[in-house]
């Protein structure tokens, strides 16, 4: 579903766990698409048809799936980052993470195309997408944040959902790091807080000062 | 008239072809060079100390211990390698135990400044593959501070690293033949 301009969000609707996905449509050569963190092929314990879900509302929003060209992880795990692997086999999409979750991924028999670090990001040409890369651990050693100033929008990944944060048990998680990444993100300004799971809302938070109150909120779990 | 098993068994060795004398000369000498291919493996991995050499070494008379210790040098060199220095390291302190006064130091020295070398020239050939791709990313709409190719597992770069080995392989030989000769 549109969400602003060519940005689409892809809330996960089904019973067992997955993430949300979101699409910047038409911003590579040949009108290729970024697609972040598109979910699992198949959900764990239900075998929910998560992937091809994903790729039918894409297609109900006119928007060609084959075309997916870019494909950025927020992290390596298996809920946001399992369908990269068969979409870059398929359809040769390029997949993009930080290098410090690299291992991990090649361990799930996966490739890593590019290597994400804290910096800039420009798609397209004339009228580039520009985006920031924030690396943001705490969840997992290499979790990144994209944040698209252009629209004032935040793509959190796993470091804060709506009045939550993501866990911080998990291997190479920390509480401490967790809470530098919140701070560093809540000094943004951002109108689209755009979180990688509907765990009690969609995930899709609007509003600048309705974001402020949640990064308020999970600021002070820590 | 039913014949026996052994007499069947000596019909069937009397057609057997002869072997020779230089076959067999040559059959023991695998013998012992599989001895020392042996000895060196179970060095390497650790199972047999370095102090023990010797007296395994002992065992042979002195033209089968030079087949043995041929063997196991040839195992040696090929382990010497260009990414892992201890594996180096623990080939030299064997080659000191098999020919004490072999200068390890000079090997040593000369390997070093080699392994430099190739790996100055694999930073080199890797950044510009790098350099390559991130033009060809640009040509594709995708640029930035935030992205670095990942070169690593590319076939462009396995071919590369094969070239890179095989033109020091040549240089490699040179510090072979400062290895003890047996």
């Amino acid at each position: 579903m549109k969400l602003i301009d060519n940005l689409y969000h892809y809330i996960w609707s089904g019973q067992d766990n997955n993430c949300n996905s979101y699409l910047f449509a038409n911003v590579l050569e040949n009108g290729g698409h970024l697609l972040i963190d598109p979910g699992h092929i198949k959900t764990p314990h239900r075998g929910e048809a998560a992937l091809e879900r994903l790729l039918r509302s894409i297609q109900d929003d006119g928007l060609d799936p084959t075309l997916i060209g870019l494909i950025l992880l927020t992290h390596c795990h298996p809920d946001h980052c399992e369908s990269a692997f068969a979409l870059r086999r398929e359809l040769g999409a390029l997949v993009a993470i930080h290098e410090s979750e690299a291992a991990y991924i090649k361990s799930m028999g996966g490739e890593v195309d590019l290597y994400l670090k804290e910096g800039d990001l420009r798609l397209g040409f004339e009228e580039s997408l520009d985006l920031r890369i924030f690396h943001s651990p705490g969840h997992s050693p290499g979790h990144v944040t994209i944040y698209y100033p252009g629209k004032k929008v935040l793509i959190a990944g796993d470091l804060v959902f709506y009045r939550s944060t993501g866990r911080t048990d998990l291997p190479g998680g920390s509480p401490e790091q967790m809470k530098e990444s919140i701070e560093q993100l809540s000094k943004l300004d951002v109108e689209y807080l755009l979180c990688g799971h509907p765990y009690g809302h969609p995930g899709v938070i609007k509003g600048k000062e309705e974001i402020k109150a949640n990064f308020a909120v999970v600021g002070s779990m820590f | 008239m039913v014949k026996s098993a052994i007499e069947l068994a000596m019909e069937k060795v009397a057609k057997m072809p002869k072997i020779d004398s230089q076959e067999i000369e040559e059959h023991k000498k695998q013998e012992f060079m599989a001895v020392g291919e042996g000895l060196a493996n179970q060095l390497l991995k650790g199972t047999l100390r370095r102090k023990n050499l010797q007296a395994e070494l002992g065992k042979y008379d002195e033209n089968k211990r030079k087949l043995v210790i041929n063997s196991l040098l040839q195992v040696l060199k090929k382990t010497v390698n260009f990414e892992d220095p201890s594996v180096n390291q623990l080939v030299f302190e064997i080659i000191a135990e098999i020919e004490p006064k072999t200068n390890i130091e000079k090997i040593n020295e000369e390997l070093s400044l080699l392994i430099d070398d190739y790996q100055q020239q694999k930073q080199l050939d890797y950044a510009l593959l790098v350099k390559e791709e991130r033009n060809r990313l640009k040509e594709m709409g995708i640029s930035g501070s935030a992205i670095t190719p990942n070169i690593h597992e590319t076939e462009i770069w396995k071919n590369k690293l094969g070239e890179i080995l095989s033109s020091y392989q040549e240089k490699l030989e040179v510090i072979y033949n400062m290895f003890p000769q047996s």
